[in-house]
């Protein structure tokens, strides 16, 4: 009896254990943005191809590893709840293309740098984790850079960069929320002018 | 500067009356004066747009990057007293004596502070300032504030502000010569923020480039900056990590 009682204790262990395991591995949360990073520098940044290649790549590779749908709600705050499912539908598609547009630019910045991995920070919400990395720089003091990752159903994916301690998700809230707060048009004014901006980054 | 020690004193007793283990306002209540705010930020706009950014260009027309990095690093070891006097206060022994190192190592064989040397030798940047040292001693923020011609702050940035002068090495090299004094505090001032905004006007730039209200962009970041300083010498210090927000499709504003 104290076996299969020891022996289902044990089980129970080993489950939860494995549970806990498979809900968030920060190492797996690491390797993947080491994985990225490598692409994007290695792959991207850094390799002699035309620039439409290069826009090319970094589509697929942003589309891949950021959740983009996941952010967009999120930067949009109370306002996504009083939104229709098309202006929802609108603004996701309109803040997917303009988002891998500016991360391009953003990624681009760091030609020549080196990501220098220093382990992982928990996250107080559930299924995520912080990455965190040091930029050195040419001059001055190196950026910190943290991933903020979110696993669901097994799948990794990015949903904020802190830099300096500024996360992008939290500004982009509140500059959306403050936007559809001060302008009449409210959403529908925010959606047109993120496709200006779209249109204006596409051009270029 | 004697006048500008008693701003800062002045400043530092209002704050202390405001120390509480929770230094910083509520993101979404920072700010109380947003239309008066926002007007002052139209102003800045334009001064940066019309005076500061031609300089800018015209400094960047007639140097380069060897040059402007050079200056870099000579306003970075002017202002290294400042850091090493704040990191004492801050009460990090270790810090303190990196940055007194780097700023013997760097104004001696790194002529002047021309060249960076220190960092060569594992020493690197690492600036620290009065708003810090405030936030350490558990000294509260106070109301976010944009300033003509400066930009935006709180109440403890910009005393901080004030008070770091009292570790400015110019004054004290020159302070026997009001004649020599004034001169090489203007000149310094020139290079100083000609430097800083060669640095920032990218940065700016390609704010206001993707943003849909630029006001709010650079509050959110400056207070989002401010949030990662933390409140180390009460009872019961803040742990939680600044970044750390609940992040969830239903989270609520």
């Amino acid at each position: 009896m104290k076996k299969i009682t020891t022996f289902l204790i044990g089980a129970a262990v080993a489950l939860f254990g494995i549970r806990a395991y498979a809900d968030m591995d920060a190492t797996i949360a690491e390797k993947f943005i080491k994985d990225t990073t490598a692409e994007g520098v290695e792959q991207i940044i850094n390799a002699d191809i035309p620039q439409a290649e290069k826009d090319k790549r970094f589509h697929k590779l942003l589309d891949n590893a950021l959740d983009l749908d996941f952010i967009g709600q999120f930067v949009l705050g109370r306002n996504w709840k009083t939104a229709n499912p098309q202006q929802r539908d609108r603004f996701i598609t309109t803040y997917r293309d303009l988002n891998i547009l500016t991360w391009s630019k953003r990624f681009n910045e760091f030609k020549g740098k080196n990501f220098v991995f220093k382990g992982t920070t928990p996250s107080s919400s559930k299924g995520q984790v912080f990455v965190n990395t040091v930029v050195p720089m040419d001059q001055g003091e190196p950026a910190q850079v943290k991933w903020r990752v979110r696993e669901k159903k097994g799948a990794y994916k990015i949903v904020d960069i802190v830099i300096e301690g500024v996360s992008l998700a939290q500004a982009s809230r509140s500059e959306y929320t403050a936007f559809i707060k001060n302008n009449p048009g409210g959403l529908d004014a925010l959606i047109s002018d993120l496709k200006n901006k779209l249109k204006k980054a596409q051009e270029k | 500067m004697h006048k500008n020690i008693k701003i800062a004193a002045l400043g530092v007793s209002f704050l202390l009356g405001a120390c509480a283990t929770n230094i910083h306002r509520p993101i979404n209540a920072a700010d109380p004066y947003e239309s008066v705010n926002r007007k002052i930020f139209a102003f800045n706009d334009a001064v940066y747009e019309n005076i500061y950014f031609p300089i800018a260009r015209g400094y960047r027309k007639i140097t380069n990057q060897t040059v402007r990095d050079r200056v870099s690093n000579f306003v970075d070891n002017i202002e290294e007293p400042i850091t090493a006097a704040n990191y004492l206060l801050q009460l990090k022994p270790k810090e303190t004596g990196i940055s007194v190192a780097r700023f013997a190592v760097n104004s001696t064989l790194g002529l002047g502070g021309l060249f960076d040397v220190a960092t060569g030798w594992g020493m690197g940047l690492e600036r620290t300032n009065m708003n810090t040292t405030l936030a350490s001693w558990c000294v509260a923020d106070g109301p976010y504030m944009v300033v003509p011609f400066v930009g935006p702050g709180n109440v403890r940035s910009f005393t901080g502000m004030v008070a770091d002068t009292a570790f400015d090495p110019i004054y004290w090299a020159t302070r026997h010569d009001a004649n020599i004094h004034d001169k090489a505090t203007y000149g310094f001032a020139a290079v100083k923020y000609t430097d800083k905004i060669n640095s920032l006007m990218d940065l700016y730039t390609g704010f206001k480039e993707d943003s849909v209200d630029l006001y709010a962009t650079l509050r959110s970041a400056y207070l989002q900056n401010q949030h990662k300083l933390q409140c180390r010498f009460a009872d019961s210090a803040d742990e939680t990590a600044h970044f750390d927000f609940d992040f969830d499709e239903d989270m609520e504003d």
